[in-house]
């Protein structure tokens, strides 16, 4: 019988190995026979192994091969991921007992933190705990649908289902049958819309997030700030007789993201400016601030003005109709912008396509704000399509039959 | 020496290793075997699925980690794996990737959870930031997707390579 100890010897003597060899790089080509067993690894080890990986990373694995792409598909690795960082949603949506539905809906999640990874990954600076990783927008239990993604279901959003999940469902019935894994496309809906981009801009404090937390779900939160970093969520609507999946983002309106808040810009089709209607600085910062950084960054893009805070002006009109400035009063210290002078505003620059006063509190406005944006971007989306379409045959004409557009992102700068 | 009792572990080649009982009680499976059985002076436990290199391993780790717990490893890994484990799992790790792997089914077959963790932590390392391709060429895996299914599966993702 060997000892431990005789092995150990054996072990060390024999068996130390470079990190050359780790990556397969042997030089005498004779590593083949001794890995290869990757392969067989058993699914629930292959979980393990994923859950600690993040972002892009985590997607890369799915194409290596069948038994992996069958591991990133599982219901308990998503869990498990997104329990780490989404705990309360995660456990929400235990309870919805459809499969697929679950993991389309991890996946949404998850590509938001990849985002936010991204952004991480490129500025470097911060550190994760000063991301914050706000509630999901999709915490009303589905995505916000204006209309149906396509044709075939129809009939789903006219049944004005309260279980808002059927509308998920019948989109994803109408792409194959639940046993087959790679015969489901989960996102399905999002590959056979164009996508447009839209992005918020504006001062800090402004309500940028609160607007869109109010048109996403919703709901108003009065009584926190939390200066947002980044954050993004998407939505579907139907324009021009084609389905658009709009994305929203949510940037940050301190200046000091200045140098990283140019990165959402790429490829945008719309941007909405944003003011705080009781504080005119705010109002003198869009022409002087925010019009000067997208002109030069993304030239040419339709800009929608949007003043916010509309409640508070409303509150402090009096009977007579007339304003009243209180100079001292928290919100109006530095006056109010009124309608008039929002309009003139947006006469003033040039490609803005119009001006909107909004409530995030009373939700007043908020939801034309963002379905004029929506759009005003869906049209100009087309009109750059028509200007790009002639330039680029190859990229456009195998997919024009079914209404895929080339991509239009990488003719704009590209961010590396 | 004589105090502290021995287990006689059989790998599958029929190789035996003695190892104190306090250590080897890391091992879930062992344990469980050990609370069954009755209190023979050495009790000789067959691993039949795991080969004599990779049980070494294991004996190996749980010799050091018995008395030290590691520490648990963050979700998702940040950066390298080699910035957050000790020095000692760091050496303990300069193997090569088929005992690795064979590690990984040992450490899983006789349930030893920190060892699992630790060792699919780091396969997790070396996957991450690499291609697909690359990844396949690393553990030597076949490509089994048809031209039309990784283009499909390329097309969910698109987002995150636009990202």
């Amino acid at each position: 019988m060997r000892t431990l100890d005789d092995d150990r010897r054996i072990t060390i003597h024999g068996n130390v190995i470079s990190n050359q060899m780790l990556i397969g790089l042997d030089e005498n080509g004779s590593m083949r026979n001794l890995y290869g067993l990757a392969s067989d690894l058993p699914n629930e080890i292959l979980i393990k192994i994923f859950t600690y990986l993040n972002g892009i990373s985590f997607y890369r694995v799915c194409l290596v091969c069948k038994s992996w792409y069958r591991a990133c598909e599982d219901e308990i690795l998503w869990e498990q991921v997104c329990s780490m960082i989404y705990p309360n949603e995660t456990q929400k949506m235990q309870k919805s007992n459809n499969r697929r539905n679950k993991i389309t809906k991890f996946k949404n999640i998850y590509s938001e933190i990849v985002y936010n990874d991204f952004i991480l990954l490129k500025t470097g600076s911060f550190e994760k705990k000063d991301i914050k990783f706000k509630k999901s927008p999709w915490s009303k239990e589905d995505y916000i649908f204006f209309h149906s993604p396509n044709n075939n279901n129809g009939n789903s959003t006219s049944n004005n289902g309260n279980n808002s999940a059927n509308h998920l469902n019948s989109a994803l019935v109408s792409t194959g049958s639940e046993e087959n894994v790679l015969s489901i496309s989960p996102s399905s809906a999002v590959n056979q819309s164009m996508p447009v981009k839209i992005v918020v801009v504006g001062d800090g404090a402004v309500g940028k997030t609160s607007l869109l937390g109010r048109f996403a779900n919703d709901e108003f939160l009065s009584d926190q700030y939390l200066p947002t970093i980044f954050d993004n969520f998407t939505t579907y609507s139907t324009f021009d007789n084609k389905t658009w999946a709009v994305t929203i983002i949510d940037t940050a309106g301190s200046e000091d993201y200045d140098k990283i808040r140019p990165l959402s810009y790429t490829g945008c089709d719309l941007f909405i400016c944003c003011f705080d209607l009781m504080n005119t600085s705010s109002f003198q910062n869009v022409l002087n601030i925010w019009i000067r950084e997208l002109n030069l960054c993304a030239p040419n893009v339709p800009i929608l003005l949007c003043g916010t805070k509309l409640d508070l002006r409303i509150s402090n009109i009096n009977e007579s109709g007339s304003l009243k400035y209180y100079i001292d009063s928290k919100f109006s210290k530095y006056g109010v912008v009124t309608f008039d002078e929002g309009v003139a505003l947006a006469n003033k620059i040039g490609n803005c396509v119009g001006y909107i006063e909004t409530s995030a509190k009373s939700g007043q406005g908020v939801k034309k704000c963002i379905e004029t944006a929506i759009s005003y971007s869906c049209k100009y989306s087309l009109s750059q399509l028509v200007r790009y379409m002639p330039r680029s045959p190859t990229t456009g004409s195998p997919n024009s039959d079914n209404g895929t557009i080339p991509n239009k992102r990488n003719s704009n700068c590209i961010i590396e | 020496m004589s105090e502290t009792k021995q287990v006689e572990l059989t790998s599958k080649d029929k190789v035996s290793f003695k190892v104190d009982r306090d250590v080897i009680l890391m091992s879930g499976l062992v344990k469980d075997m050990l609370e069954e059985g009755d209190e023979d002076e050495t009790p000789i436990i067959p691993i039949p699925n795991v080969d004599s290199k990779p049980l070494q391993k294991v004996i190996e780790y749980c010799q050091y980690h018995h008395k030290e717990p590691a520490q648990e490893i963050e979700k998702p890994l940040k950066g390298k794996i080699e910035d957050v484990i000790c020095d000692w799992d760091k050496k303990f790790l300069e193997i090569d990737q088929s005992l690795l792997i064979e590690l990984i089914m040992a450490a899983n077959y006789l349930n030893i959870k920190d060892l699992l963790d630790l060792t699919c932590a780091k396969v997790a390392s070396m996957i991450k930031g690499k291609s697909p391709e690359q990844i396949r060429e690393m553990f030597g895996i076949e490509n089994d997707f048809t031209p039309e299914e990784e283009a499909k599966i390329r097309e969910e993702n698109k987002w995150c390579e636009e990202a």
